[in-house]
């Protein structure tokens, strides 16, 4: 249980970074086979800033708070 | 570059269906029940429509023979989400059936609908399995196939036109089972691009129109209407 | 949120019951859609072995139940985003005991809609050439990326608000379930820093996942409306589409929230007030997606352009006409009379104008698939479609596996937000600031007002 609370965060925060890299793969296809470049990155310009937020919640507020919960006593009133 | 297509000279069919069975033992294309066939799931990569209109005797009756209309701009490619469509330098829009993941996007996005999926993996009668054409391929079940040209003619074309180190020439060399079994020569098939071919001259006829042609799918085949 | 309230433990131990412990009558329940799981299950492996020639699909009709299927999931899931993100936008207080059956109800339907979709494929084994090979001009790659985001983004929304209430219940619980909690929970202890962490993270999410969803679905819609069949060539189905789904969710979400009512004796939380609010929606979205029919299928028949017009015809006078104006009848007609009326507006009635509206739109999304494709523009391979036996299956396996799995979630995590509505208890002072600081006037200090409990 001491190192399992970090899991939550670091799977979301994986997932979040696996779907930015698979969309980075996108494209990079779609340049090399010269198919839909366009409609690649204009999906890539809207769902990777998406996924960057998933990532900021994976470790501002899910790791954030696992980690406080960790600490003892905390801040503020327990 | 060439570009192939092909003109069919709606005076010279006859509706005789050789160009259908000649593309169905080329290409391996499967058979089915009678049954099936009345479930719509019948596989004619070529087929000819008949179309009769009016009542006697002011009748009208055409034959349409119908490949794959090898579009200039196809929606099947652009639809396709794993890259099993695709369009050749050459014009000529075939199939990967290893790649295909059988949604049938293709199917429906084809306004003259000349996709078929394999509802099942093929089966032919005994007599059929001998007949089969060993230079392509048998599909298994679940994907989709089409008339593409018989493209590996226009391979088996090249290699041979490779020894002699020259292209293609624009007629004559690869021609489609179909345009090869037509007895009353309504299938015309060559090289767009090359003035000399016969194809060319004709898709320019005055008498020449495409299926479905404000869509914009831009279709390469020709067909000349009745004089 | 933290700390020992007991005394609270008592009003609400009725939110804690079903987590707590489970009755006969649940796994009453439970086996009979577990047996029709089951069996779909099982039609599903006759479909694998034998190929998709077991369905009733063919040409030119190649999609049928399973693309209805998976219109009709992914629709489904709009419910939680409206009630939960946009009425927490908005600080209405009666979202407090909707938003968990909400969130809840869109993740667990999402996984539906993907599987109809795997379910239509007639090679499953190569799904993932999809991820491999795909090419983003394709709109089912749309289809694939944004419900990817809308199911990570309603995932992590539902997930966030939970936390707090998995603390409460890991304080209460024993043995594995204890265990359970204690790592979902994430050490929650209400500290300061670990709420303002959350309240800004669902904050961020309440904003991000409407335009999430409304993409879902306009998506959805374009994998219709970007080919060249008649009557799906239509400018109007991205809002169309949203519209119905929007519709669609609510009924759904009326209905789930009627049954855990029942089952777990939630009146006092989830009382005719909220029944009706949430009535009051979905007679707007009913009058909302008359509209956009109506509009739709004028512009079809002023034009008159033929291959419309023929698909027109099948639709309201031809084959299809018993199922088109049943559906008119069960999206518009009977919703609008039972929620139009304040007497009629009551939880049973609520609850049948709901069950109509859920039958009503999966007949619309069957009449916007079968009759374009039984009817193309060539028009010699006009077609017909009947679903077998294998597809009716599968569709009530899948089903009764979503309700099923909404049940088995209701037994694991407290299906009212425990939390916020404690919240909600004790927040009725800054409420009635807020209400006092939209009228005119100065902010003048509120005199407290005590809670007031149970009725």
């Amino acid at each position: 249980m001491e190192r399992a609370w970090k899991a939550i965060p670091l799977s979301v925060a994986a997932f979040a970074l696996a779907f930015i890299g698979w969309m980075i793969r996108m494209l990079q296809l779609a340049w090399i086979r010269n198919d839909s470049w366009g409609f690649t990155v204009t999906v890539a310009s809207v769902v990777i800033p998406v996924f960057l937020v998933y990532l900021w919640l994976a470790l501002y507020v899910l790791w954030g708070i696992a980690r406080e919960g960790r600490e003892p006593g905390g801040e503020g009133q327990p | 570059m060439a570009r192939w297509g092909m003109v069919i000279d709606l005076d010279r069919c006859t509706g005789c269906q050789a160009c259908v069975v000649a593309c169905k033992a080329e290409n391996n294309v499967p058979v089915v029940s009678p049954a099936q066939a009345q479930a719509g799931r019948l596989m004619l990569w070529m087929t000819v429509i008949p179309e009769v209109e009016g009542e006697f005797p002011r009748v009208r009756a055409r034959f349409t023979p119908r490949p794959c209309m090898q579009c200039e701009n196809p929606p099947c490619v652009k639809v396709c989400p794993v890259q099993a469509m695709m369009k050749s330098p050459e014009g000529i829009v075939s199939h990967v059936f290893a790649r295909c993941i059988g949604c049938r996007f293709c199917v429906q996005a084809c306004p003259y609908g000349v996709t078929y999926f394999n509802w099942q993996a093929p089966v032919w009668p005994a007599d059929l399995r001998e007949a089969l054409n060993p230079d392509f391929s048998v599909r298994p079940t679940g994907v989709v196939e089409m008339c593409d040209f018989c493209h590996h003619r226009l391979q088996h074309a090249r290699e041979m036109a490779r020894v002699d180190e020259r292209e293609v020439r624009g007629e004559g060399e690869y021609v489609p089972a179909c345009v090869q079994a037509c007895p009353a020569g309504a299938l015309i098939f060559g090289d767009l691009e090359d003035s000399t071919t016969a194809a060319s001259r004709l898709a320019h006829s005055p008498r020449a129109y495409r299926l479905l042609e404000d869509l914009g799918t831009a279709p390469k085949v020709y067909y000349l209407k009745e004089g | 949120m933290a700390g020992p309230v007991h005394t609270q433990d008592s009003e609400d131990a009725v939110l804690f019951a079903p987590v707590l412990g489970t009755t006969r009558r649940f796994w009453l329940g439970a086996t009979p859609l577990l047996a029709m799981t089951l069996w779909g299950m099982y039609a599903y492996t006759l479909q694998l072995r034998y190929g998709l020639g077991v369905t009733g699909l063919n040409r030119p009709v190649a999609w049928g139940i399973y693309i209805i299927n998976f219109v009709f999931f992914i629709g489904i899931s709009h419910a939680g985003t409206l009630i939960s993100a946009i009425l927490r936008l908005c600080k209405a207080e009666w979202r407090r005991p909707i938003t968990r059956a909400a969130e809840a109800i869109t993740v667990l339907v999402l996984f539906f809609g993907l599987g109809s979709i795997i379910m239509d494929l007639g090679r499953p084994d190569r799904l993932f050439y999809v991820l491999q090979y795909g090419r983003l001009q394709s709109p089912l790659l749309w289809d694939v990326t944004s419900i990817t985001t809308y199911l990570t983004g309603s995932a992590l929304y539902l997930y966030l608000p939970l936390i707090p209430d998995l603390a409460l219940v890991r304080d209460r619980a024993t043995g594995w379930r204890r265990t359970l909690y204690t790592f979902l929970a994430l050490g929650w202890r209400g500290t300061t820093g670990q709420r303002r962490r959350l309240e800004r993270g669902i904050a961020v999410m309440a904003v991000m996942v409407i335009p999430i969803a409304v993409s879902v679905h306009t998506v959805v819609s374009w994998v219709f409306s970007m080919t060249l069949q008649p009557m799906w060539k239509s400018t109007i189905f991205g809002p169309y589409f949203v519209t119905g789904a929007i519709f669609s969710g609510i009924a759904a979400l009326i209905i789930s929230m009627a049954a855990v009512r029942r089952a777990y004796h939630l009146e006092n939380y989830l009382k005719p007030v909220h029944f009706n609010s949430l009535s009051l929606l979905l007679l707007a979205m009913s009058l909302l997606w008359f509209y956009f029919t109506f509009a739709e299928h004028l512009t079809a028949y002023y034009g008159g352009e033929l291959a419309e017009a023929i698909v027109l015809f099948a639709k309201v006078a031809g084959r299809w006409a018993p199922a088109f104006w049943a559906m008119a009848v069960l999206n518009f007609v009977i919703p609008v009379a039972i929620l139009a009326n304040g007497r009629t507006r009551t939880v049973a009635g609520s609850v049948v104008a709901s069950a109509s509206v859920v039958v009503g739109m999966w007949l619309e999304r069957y009449l916007i698939v079968v009759p374009t494709l039984a009817n193309p523009r060539l028009p010699y391979e006009r077609g017909f479609y009947a679903p077998s036996w294998v597809e009716v299956s599968i569709t009530a396996g899948a089903v009764s596996f979503f309700v099923l799995l909404y049940m088995v979630f209701t037994k694991l995590f407290p299906i009212i937000s425990i939390w916020e509505v404690r919240e909600g208890r004790e927040g009725l002072v800054e409420a009635q600031e807020r209400m006092v600081s939209y009228l005119p006037g100065p902010v003048a200090p509120v005199t407290p007002v005590t809670p007031t409990g149970r009725r």
